[in-house]
C-alpha cells in the first residue's frame, strides 16, 4: 500500500473551529480582560487575550504539520517508553505542586508544569498521557490480536495497567476526573472496534461500574471531591451558562456584543466558551457548531475505518473517542445534561496546552487518512480520484 | 484472530456522534428558542441595572459691581473614601490585597484626622462590604488614595457647597440640609438651584460598571440647576455688616441684634441685607442658636414705630386732607377714646402751635394722630379716616402683605377697620400712625418707602439680577412698576420733607451737594411673656434715602436701619450714626455727583 491524497476536510473543520475561536476571543477578550481587572486587580489589556490565543492556534496549527509529517511508527516505537515516561512526569508535577513548587501550578484539576515562554501557558503531561495511552494501548491490541491472545492475561493486564496507571495518577493524585475519563473513552473505543469481545467488554464495564459504585458507597464524600460535584460554584455556573444560551435566542446577540463575557460567565474564555458562541450567534451559531464537530468526528472515525494498518486505525479511532468525549463532557455540562467538569472543548476554547496535543493528534490522522483501503473516496473531486487509482495500482504492484 | 463484526461496532460509534449531535441541538433548541423570553427576563434581573444621574447644583453669585458677579456659593468636588472590609478580611494576602493592619496602616498615614470614624468600628463587622471612613476628603488626598492601589479600598464623587467669603450674606444665602430643606437662596430657590436628576438604565458589567450593548439602555440625561446671580451687591453687603458689627460691638450689650436693608428705590432691587449676629453658612451645624439662622430683614416682622410716620402724612397729602404747612397745638399729649397718647420723651420744647412739618421733624405722636383726625371729620379719628389710612398701608403701600419677595419672608399684620374682633378701633389707629400696633417687616417697609419717594411707583421687592451661564450674566427680566401708590407731586412733598428731618437728624454729616432724606424711629417693643411694652427696651431705627442734588433727580438709594435694643435705644441717637455710615459710603459707592 502506498501513500494517497490525504483527508483535507478534517484539517479544513479543525481551523475553521479554530478561527470561530480566533473570532470569539477578540470580541470578548477585552471584557473578559476588564472583568479581570476589576475584580482581581489585573492589568490586562484588551487585546492581551486574543494576541495569546493567535500564538496558540499558530503553534497549534505547526503542531498538526507536525503530526501529519513525523512518520506513526517512529513514534509507535517509542510508545510503550513514552507512556511510562509521562505516567512518571505525571507524578512529578504531582508532587512537586504538593510542594508548592514555583514551576507547577494546580488549577481546576489538571497540573501544570514547565512553564512555556510562547504560548504562556503550562506543560501539562496529562496531554502527553493521552496521546502515548493512546499508541501503547493500539500497540497492544494491535500485537495481541495477531497473536489470539486478545482475551488473555498477556492482553488485560498491561491494558488494564493503562487505565489503572490514569485512574490512580491523574484521577487519584491529581484529582483530574475530566482526563481520566477522557483517556477511559479512549481505551474503550479501541478495545470496541480493536475486537475485544463483546463479552469481555461488558464484564470490565461492570467490573469498573461495580467498583465504583462501592468506592462511592463506602467513601461518597471522598468521590465527591475527587469528582469537583461539590461545590456552590458549580451551580452559579451552570446558571449562568444556561442564561447565556438562553439570551443568545434564535440568531445570537451578535459579535461583540456579549454581555455574559463581562463577568457573569465564569471561565467565558476557556471552559464556558460555547456558551459565549450560543449567546453571540444563538442558536443557528451553536448549532452550527454542534455540526461541524459531528463533521469532524465521523471523517475522524472514517478514517479509522478505512484504514488497513490495525495500529493506526485503532490510534485514530482514540483520537476519534478524546474529541468526543471532551465535546459531549464540555457541551453537556454546560447545557445541564450532564454534571459540569472543568474540560476544554477542542479547538475553540481559549490558550493552554491541551489545543497543541489535540492538534498533533489530529495531525497524525491526517497522516493516516494517506494510507486507506480507498473503497469509497474520501477525496471528491475527479483529479483525486485519478491520483488514487494510480496509487493504489502502483501500489499493489511493489507489495505483496 | 479473532471473528467480530468490526462494521457494527463502527456502527455504534456513528450512532455516537449522531446522538450526541442530536441531543445537543434539541436542548439548544429549548434553551434558546423555546425558553428564550424566560432567560432574557432573568437575564435582565441580574444585569440591567437603574443609576440616577445627579443633577449639579446651581452656584449663587453676588453683583460685584454694575456688571460683574462675584461667587457667593460655590461646588467644591470633594471624595467620599471608603472600605470594603469583607473583601480585605477574605483576600488578604491574595491578588495583591493586604492585610487589614496594613491596609489600616497606609490610610491613617494618608487620612490622618480626617477620619471619621474608628479603626476598630471598620473592622467590627467582617460581612460589611461598605464603611465610609471619610467624608468631604479633597482632590490631594483623594488622589493620593488612587496613587496607593489599595485593593478593598475605593473612593466615590461628592460635592458640598462652599461660601467662598465665608459668613458675608449668610442670612440671605442660607443653606440646605441633605432632605433639600434650608434657609435663604439655599432654601427658597432650592428649586432652581437643584436642577433635576436624570436616569440611566443600562446592562453593566458583573462590577455594576455600565455597557454600550444591550436594547434595554435609556438615558435620561440631568438638567444641571441655574446659577443664580444675586441683586446683593457684595461690597455693599459686606459694608452693612461691617458698619452693623461694630454698631453692636461700639454699644457693648445694649444691641442685641442689628439689620440694615439697602435697595435701589427705582427698580426694587435689593443691594444689602445684613445682620448681626451672624454665622458661617459652610458651618452651619457649629451655631447653637437657629435663631442666627434667620434673614430678620424679610423674615421677622416687628413694630417699626416712627419711621413710619411718613406714610400717614402721605396718605393725608395724597388725599388733600393735609397741608403740611397747616399748624396745630401741640400740648404733648393726645387723649383718643380713654387712653392718652404722648410724645417721646424729651420733646416737652416743642410744644405750642407748630406745623405739620415740624410735627414730623420732632416725631411728635401728637401730629400724626392729628394727621389721620383731618383724614376723618377733623376732631375725631372716623371710621372713613381708618378706612383710608388702612387702605393705603394694607392695599397700597403693601404693609402687612407678602411682597413678592423670592426668598422667604413673613406676611405680618395690619388689622383692618372692619376686622370683626374689633381690634381696627380709633385707639389702634392712632398707634398706627406713628407706626405702632402693626408688624411689619422691613423688607415691606422698605419696599414701600421706596414708591413713597420715587414719585409713587410700587415695585416688588427683589434679589434676582439673573443667572450666570457660559460667563456671561443673562439678566432676569426687569420687574415692572406693580401699582401706584401716591402722586409724584405727594412724592415730591415727602421727599422735601424728609430731607427737613435730616437736616435736624444728622443732616450735618451729609456731604455737601447731596440730597439725604431720613425718619428716625424709636419703637416700644412687646416682652413675649407679659404681652406688654418693656418698660426698659426699645428698638432704634432710621429709613431714609440719598442721591443726588440735580432738579427732578430720584432718590438713588433707600437705606433702613433696625437695632434691637436691651436697653433703651434712640433712633436719633442709635440708628442715625449707622445710617450716616452707610448713607455715606453710598454716595461715595455709587459714584453720585455732588451737585
Amino acid at each position: 500500500m502506498r501513500k494517497h491524497k490525504t483527508d483535507k476536510i478534517i484539517a479544513l473543520l479543525v481551523i475553521i473551529l479554530m478561527l470561530i475561536s480566533l473570532v470569539i476571543v477578540y470580541a470578548i477578550g477585552g471584557r473578559v480582560a476588564v472583568a479581570n481587572n476589576v475584580a482581581k486587580g489585573k492589568h490586562f489589556s484588551d487585546l492581551y487575550f486574543f494576541t495569546h490565543h493567535a500564538v496558540t492556534i499558530g503553534a497549534s496549527i505547526v503542531a498538526m504539520i507536525i503530526g501529519y509529517k513525523l512518520p506513526y511508527k517512529l513514534l509507535a516505537k517509542i510508545a510503550k517508553k513514552l507512556f511510562w515516561i509521562s505516567v512518571v512526569l505525571c507524578l512529578m508535577v504531582t508532587i512537586l505542586g504538593r510542594l508548592n513548587a514555583p514551576i507547577v501550578t494546580c488549577d481546576l484539576g489538571a497540573c501544570r508544569a514547565f512553564w512555556v515562554p510562547i504560548v504562556s501557558a503550562g506543560f501539562a503531561p496529562v496531554e502527553l498521557l493521552k496521546i502515548s495511552a493512546a499508541l501503547y494501548g493500539a500497540y497492544l491490541i494491535k500485537t495481541r490480536r495477531q497473536d489470539g491472545k486478545l482475551d488473555s492475561k498477556e492482553f488485560w493486564v498491561p491494558y488494564a495497567t493503562i487505565f489503572a496507571c490514569t485512574a490512580v495518577f491523574v484521577g487519584g493524585f491529581q484529582k483530574d476526573l475530566g482526563s481520566t475519563v477522557v483517556i477511559s473513552m479512549m481505551l474503550a473505543s479501541m478495545a470496541l472496534v480493536g475486537g475485544v469481545p463483546v463479552k469481555s467488554l461488558v464484564l470490565a464495564g461492570c467490573v469498573l461500574l461495580l467498583s465504583a459504585v462501592v468506592l462511592i458507597a463506602v467513601a461518597p464524600h471522598r468521590i465527591a471531591r475527587i469528582s469537583g460535584w461539590e461545590g456552590d460554584g458549580d451551580s452559579y455556573h451552570l446558571e449562568s451558562s444556561i442564561i447565556t444560551f438562553g439570551t443568545g435566542g434564535l440568531t445570537g446577540l451578535g459579535l461583540g456584543n456579549s454581555i455574559q463575557a463581562s463577568g457573569y460567565l465564569p471561565e467565558s474564555l476557556t471552559d464556558s466558551i460555547f456558551s459565549i458562541v450560543g449567546e453571540t450567534w444563538g442558536f443557528i451559531g451553536a448549532s452550527l457548531v454542534v455540526i461541524i464537530f459531528a463533521l469532524l468526528l465521523s471523517r475522524i472515525l472514517r478514517v479509522s475505518q478505512q484504514t488497513e494498518d490495525g495500529e493506526q486505525s485503532l490510534f485514530a479511532v482514540s483520537v476519534f473517542a478524546w474529541i468526543v468525549s471532551h465535546v459531549i463532557i464540555n457541551i453537556g455540562g454546560m447545557l445541564g445534561i450532564i454534571p459540569m467538569k472543568g474540560i476544554t472543548l477542542p479547538f475553540l476554547s481559549y490558550g493552554g496546552t491541551s489545543m497543541l496535543f489535540v492538534a498533533f493528534a489530529v495531525g497524525m490522522v491526517i497522516q493516516i487518512s494517506g494510507w486507506t483501503k480507498r473503497k469509497e473516496n474520501i477525496n471528491e473531486d475527479s483529479s483525486s480520484r485519478w491520483g488514487q487509482r494510480r496509487t493504489r495500482h502502483a501500489g499493489s504492484s511493489r507489495r505483496s | 484472530m479473532v471473528m467480530y463484526n468490526r462494521e457494527l461496532r463502527y456502527f455504534w460509534l456513528k450512532l455516537v456522534i449522531a446522538g450526541m449531535a442530536m441531543v445537543f441541538v434539541t436542548t439548544l433548541f429549548f434553551i434558546q428558542i423555546v425558553e428564550h423570553d424566560q432567560h432574557v427576563r432573568d437575564a435582565n434581573a441580574m444585569r440591567v441595572k437603574q443609576y440616577e444621574l445627579l443633577a449639579k447644583r446651581g452656584q449663587v453669585y453676588f453683583m460685584d459691581g454694575k456688571d460683574n458677579v462675584s461667587p457667593a456659593i460655590m461646588n467644591e468636588r470633594t471624595w467620599t473614601i471608603f472600605v470594603d472590609p469583607n473583601f480585605i478580611i477574605k483576600n488578604a494576602g491574595s491578588n495583591g490585597v493586604l492585610s487589614k493592619e496594613k491596609v489600616q496602616e497606609k490610610l491613617t498615614g494618608i487620612l490622618g484626622d480626617k477620619m471619621v470614624t474608628t479603626w476598630d468600628k471598620v473592622w467590627a463587622d467582617e460581612n460589611n462590604m461598605y464603611v465610609e471612613i471619610a467624608k468631604h476628603v479633597d482632590y490631594d488626598m483623594a488622589s493620593k488614595i488612587k496613587e496607593s492601589g489599595l485593593r478593598g479600598v475605593g473612593r466615590k464623587e461628592t460635592s458640598r457647597r462652599v461660601y467662598p467669603n465665608g459668613s458675608l450674606g449668610a442670612q440671605l444665602l442660607g443653606f440646605t440640609n441633605a432632605e433639600g430643606v434650608g434657609s435663604g437662596v439655599e432654601g427658597a430657590l432650592n428649586e432652581r438651584l437643584s436642577g433635576k436628576n436624570g436616569m440611566l438604565k443600562t446592562v453593566t458589567d458583573v462590577n455594576e460598571i455600565p455597557l454600550s450593548v444591550g436594547d434595554e439602555n435609556i438615558e435620561i440625561a440631568a438638567q444641571d440647576g441655574e446659577n443664580i446671580v444675586l441683586t446683593i451687591d457684595e461690597n455693599i453687603q459686606r459694608e452693612a455688616e461691617k458698619v452693623l458689627k461694630k454698631a453692636v460691638e461700639n454699644h457693648k450689650g445694649g444691641i442685641s441684634a442689628a439689620s440694615a436693608l439697602i435697595m435701589e428705590p427705582t427698580t426694587g432691587k435689593v443691594w444689602a441685607m445684613a445682620n448681626y449676629p451672624t454665622y458661617n453658612p459652610g458651618e452651619y451645624w457649629k451655631e447653637k442658636d437657629a435663631n442666627v439662622y434667620v434673614n430678620r430683614v424679610s423674615e421677622t416682622p416687628y413694630e417699626p414705630a416712627s419711621v413710619c410716620k411718613p406714610f400717614t402724612y402721605a396718605t393725608a397729602i395724597n388725599e388733600g386732607k393735609l397741608n403740611p404747612d397747616e399748624t396745630y397745638s401741640n400740648t404733648g399729649k393726645t387723649e383718643v377714646g380713654n387712653r392718652v397718647i404722648n410724645n417721646a420723651y424729651g420733646t416737652a420744647t416743642r410744644n405750642g402751635v407748630i406745623t405739620f412739618r415740624k410735627a414730623l421733624d420732632y416725631s411728635l405722636n401728637t401730629g400724626s394722630v392729628e394727621v389721620l383726625r383731618k383724614m376723618g371729620d377733623g376732631k375725631n379719628i372716623t371710621k372713613a379716616a381708618r378706612v383710608t389710612l388702612y387702605n393705603y398701608l394694607y392695599d397700597k403701600f403693601g404693609l402687612g402683605q407678602k411682597t413678592g419677595f423670592e426668598l422667604y419672608e413673613a406676611k405680618g399684620t395690619i388689622i383692618s377697620p372692619d376686622d370683626p374682633s374689633g381690634e381696627g378701633n380709633a385707639i389702634r389707629y392712632a398707634n398706627m400712625t406713628f407706626g405702632q400696633g402693626m408688624n411689619l417687616t422691613m423688607l415691606q417697609v422698605g419696599a414701600a418707602f421706596s414708591s413713597m419717594i420715587n414719585g409713587g411707583n410700587y415695585y416688588a421687592p427683589t434679589v434676582i439680577a439673573g443667572k450666570y451661564e457660559n460667563g456671561k450674566l443673562i439678566p432676569a427680566e426687569k420687574k415692572s412698576v406693580v401699582r401706584r401708590t401716591i402722586s409724584a407731586g405727594t412724592s415730591a412733598e415727602m421727599r422735601k420733607m424728609l430731607q427737613e428731618v435730616r437736616s435736624e437728624n444728622g443732616g450735618q454729616n451729609d456731604p455737601a451737594g447731596y440730597r439725604v432724606g431720613v425718619k428716625t424711629g424709636t419703637a416700644e417693643t412687646i416682652n413675649p411673656k407679659t404681652g406688654a411694652y418693656w418698660s426698659g427696651k426699645t428698638n432704634a431705627g432710621a429709613l431714609g434715602f440719598g442721591g443726588s442734588n440735580s432738579d427732578g433727580a430720584l432718590p438713588s438709594y433707600v437705606i433702613m436701619v433696625r437695632l434691637d435694643g436691651e436697653t433703651l435705644l434712640w433712633g436719633s441717637l442709635d440708628a442715625i450714626p449707622v445710617f450716616t455710615e452707610l448713607s455715606n459710603y453710598m454716595l461715595q459707592y455709587l459714584r453720585i455727583e455732588p451737585k
